[in-house]
């Protein structure tokens, strides 16, 4: 079974999303204030060359997956190496975007429940959608991204008290700080590198740069919306020392029988997290079984312990954003460096 | 069979022992003398009309040749009657008595409005009913015969609609099922020997037992699977949404069938949840509940010696209870049984202070919420997933709570039904089918074959 161009689409918007919809907003205003959304379209431009690097890169292939298409342009060795970069990329990144959300979890609402009951349970379902295949995954990425478009609607409710003057033009802002708010935004942007190996599984294997570009302005007018209206919401100096404001406009909005929805969407992030690391993690046991050749179902066993292990040992929340950080600066690099590599060792195929 | 008679030299001219051998000890076996011919027969599976008319008029018409044991026997418990003349040729004559109900409306899946004729649990008549609904040479049919006791097992569709695949996996794992199972004495055994997941609490063929049903799933593209003695139809591939669709949503207009079929989704969530969010912000988030309905809430719960957990479980088990004792009595006793249970035990426990009147709400609600579900083994699989996700959401909150859906989610993304996504058309989504899934559109929009058929 293939992937559509719609599947394949929801997948990348989901990954997309994490953990980083929650900060973003606070994140652009620190770099831009109120402009923060210049960065966003910026960011979206970027994201966006590297669709085409993707689509002169991958467009012809005709191998059955990422790791032949490899070995038939640069050889078994290099080809190992560099699947062995995306195997500790991956890997890292389905860790510590799990670890990310046990600490929304933990600062919100398990003050006192020991992590590692919080980690295990994450767990669980991370290694549960890891072990699907990817057709099944893209299945729950297309539900959950229904979902999660109805609880973004639901920031409207603060229609009534939205501050259309914290929009305005601020007095200082340079251009090193939209370029700075670029790259911020850039690594709320990853999940479209795994394009990478989607590719080789799409039913038609033209529609990648239509893929990428979809999804990436998808999830550029999504985080536009989000970002907007926390901005009406919280004045930048406010939006400073906000860690998730997305979670504090939700926990703003009242009804008459519910307050605090901000407890509500931190458990509806689940599915959302769990879909990202399930990926990350997917993408990862690839690799693994593309270089030590075992099966399947131990690759993930082992490698879910792996990234259980990676999750316990980040202890402190700074260093879980310094360390997601890092992890999001890799994959910059690499969602650049990987085609302009194939593009490079094309002409001697 | 009944041939003009040609006698043939028997290949074995003791038939009247072998018969008399196959059949001793059978108290209802009967030897009789009739002129010229000796019959045996069973007497509790022939209609006596019809043997003394064969009698009567035939004996001399029928085809005589040599069968062997086994099928002399076969045809002796279907009704048959051996027929031994003098110089040994053995002849059967079919004189069976099939004793059938008369077709009745369906008791399980009754609609106020629209045709009510059901199956019932003769496969023939049931094959009947459909053919004669189905007046077309597409509408095929396929036998198989199950077990190490044989019952007949049918396989019908529609030979321009189904999709050749799923006939092939559905036929050829019918078929395989051979002799691994003794006595096929439910479709439901047949449901957990040929579906890809057999463990699965989740229904991966739909039950019917109402013929516009199954007609309407074969125009669709579906294939039906009919055995003797059961009154109901397995229809495959399955998948989820289909569990939410009842025949009387075709009958009302498009607008209150749509209502209708939000309305048992509705019904589904809220019978999974509501018990179970209960217990979570009882227990461990009353913050997203506003100050002054916390102080009823408080209020009702102030003398409830339990945990939310603990009484939650408590209420749901009485519930259960009261429900499968009522659905077992006849129906006035049952509706007894309901207003006791309901009423004054409900009553008397919200006094004693066992229990608060906000959970009576949220139970009586849930139950409520889960007799929506037109899918009877859906709506079961409904009521026991609820237990779990209450004893996730005791354990740690929201998150269980969170946990079981994704789970629960990712399950169902998981399962297929003969290669169709159980989920589909919401995962995979296929806007084609969304007309006939969530809402029902009405019928200008709605008539082509739903894509979910394929794979």
């Amino acid at each position: 079974m293939k992937l559509t161009t719609s599947q394949t689409v929801a997948l990348i918007v989901m990954v997309q999303f994490g953990v980083g919809i929650l900060s973003l907003p606070s994140v652009l205003a620190a770099e831009a204030g109120s402009l923060g959304w210049v960065p966003l379209l910026a960011a979206g431009l970027f994201v966006q060359v590297a669709a085409f690097l993707y689509h002169f890169s991958l467009g012809k292939s005709t191998e059955k997956n990422l790791f032949l298409y490899m070995e038939s342009l640069m050889g078994s060795f290099l080809s190992k190496c560099l699947t062995a970069v995306l195997l500790l990329y991956f890997l890292a990144g389905s860790a510590i975007i799990m670890r990310n959300y046990v600490f929304v979890l933990t600062i919100w609402s398990y003050h006192e429940t020991p992590v590692f009951i919080i980690i295990l349970l994450v767990w669980v379902c991370v290694v549960f959608l890891a072990t699907c295949k990817i057709h099944s995954i893209s299945r729950v990425a297309q539900i959950v991204f229904a979902g999660v478009l109805f609880l973004l609607l639901l920031l409207l409710w603060q229609i009534p008290h939205f501050e259309y003057s914290y929009l305005r033009f601020p007095n200082t802002v340079s251009p090193s700080s939209i370029f700075s708010g670029t790259v911020e935004t850039s690594l709320s942007l990853i999940g479209f590198e795994l394009i990478l190996l989607f590719h080789f599984l799409l039913k038609d294997r033209r529609q990648t740069l239509k893929i990428v570009t979809i999804s990436n302005w998808l999830t550029i007018g999504i985080y536009l919306f989000v970002v907007l209206i926390v901005f009406m919401q919280f004045s930048p100096e406010k939006l400073g020392k906000l860690i998730w404001p997305t979670l504090s406009v939700y926990k703003l909005i009242e009804f008459r029988f519910l307050q605090r929805l901000e407890y509500i969407i931190v458990f509806s992030w689940l599915p959302l997290i769990v879909i990202t690391s399930g990926t990350y993690l997917w993408g990862a046991g690839k690799c693994a079984r593309y270089l030590f050749s075992i099966k399947n179902r131990w690759v993930i066993l082992i490698l879910s312990l792996i990234i259980f292990a990676a999750a316990l040992m980040v202890q402190r929340h700074p260093d879980s954003v310094l360390i997601g950080d890092y992890i999001g600066y890799v994959g910059v690099g690499a969602a650049f460096f990987v085609p302009l590599l194939f593009l490079c060792f094309k002409p001697f195929k | 069979m009944k041939k003009s008679l040609q006698p043939k030299l028997p290949a074995e001219r003791s038939q009247a022992s072998l018969i008399t051998k196959l059949c001793e000890d059978h108290a209802d076996f009967k030897t009789a003398v009739h002129g010229e011919y000796t019959v045996y027969y069973f007497r509790t599976l022939i209609m006596n009309e019809r043997l003394q008319e064969s009698l009567a008029h035939t004996p001399h018409q029928i085809y005589y040749e040599p069968y062997d044991s086994e099928t002399v026997k076969e045809k002796l418990l279907k009704g048959f009657c051996a027929v031994v003349g003098k110089d040994g040729r053995l002849g059967m004559l079919n004189v069976s008595s099939n004793p059938m109900r008369d077709p009745t409306p369906p008791e399980s899946e009754g609609t106020i409005v629209g045709p009510q004729l059901a199956l019932n649990e003769n496969l023939d008549h049931s094959v009947g009913l459909i053919r004669q609904a189905l007046r077309t040479t597409d509408l095929r049919v396929i036998q198989h015969k199950i077990g190490t006791i044989k019952r007949r097992v049918r396989i019908v569709y529609l030979e321009s609609k189904v999709n050749k695949e799923h006939l092939a996996q559905i036929s050829q794992k019918i078929a395989g099922t051979g002799d691994q199972v003794e006595y096929l004495y439910d479709t439901m055994l047949l449901n957990e020997l040929i579906t890809g997941h057999p463990y699965s609490v989740f229904p991966q063929l739909l039950e019917t037992e109402r013929l516009d049903r199954i007609c309407s799933y074969l125009v669709g593209g579906k294939i039906a699977i009919l055995s003797d003695g059961n009154p109901n139809a397995l229809i495959g591939p399955h998948t989820f949404h289909e569990a939410f669709q009842s025949a009387e949503d075709y009958y009302i207009n498009w607008l209150s069938g749509t209502f209708i079929r939000l309305l048992r989704y509705a019904g589904f969530i809220i019978g999974l949840f509501i018990t179970a969010s209960y217990v979570a912000v009882m227990s461990y988030h009353y913050l997203i509940i506003p100050a002054d309905l916390m102080v009823i809430i408080a209020g009702s719960r102030a003398r409830v010696p339990f945990s939310p957990l603990l009484e939650a479980l408590l209420l749901e088990f009485a519930v259960e209870v009261l429900r499968e004792a009522g659905s077992r009595l006849p129906t006035r006793v049952g509706q007894t049984v309901g207003i006791v249970g309901g009423i004054v035990i409900g009553q008397a426990a919200v006094l004693a202070g066992l229990t608060s009147n906000i959970l009576i709400i949220i139970v009586s609600l849930s139950m409520l919420a889960t007799l929506l579900i037109p899918s009877f083994p859906l709506s079961n699989t409904v009521r026991v997933l609820r237990f779990t996700l209450i004893l996730a959401a005791g354990f740690i909150g929201g998150l269980g709570l969170a946990v079981g859906a994704v789970l629960l989610l990712i399950y169902l993304a998981r399962l297929e039904s003969f290669g169709v996504p159980y989920l589909s058309p919401f995962g995979p989504l296929r806007p084609a089918d969304l007309k006939d899934s969530l809402i029902r559109a009405p019928f200008r929009y709605n008539r082509d074959k739903p894509t979910s058929s394929e794979s």
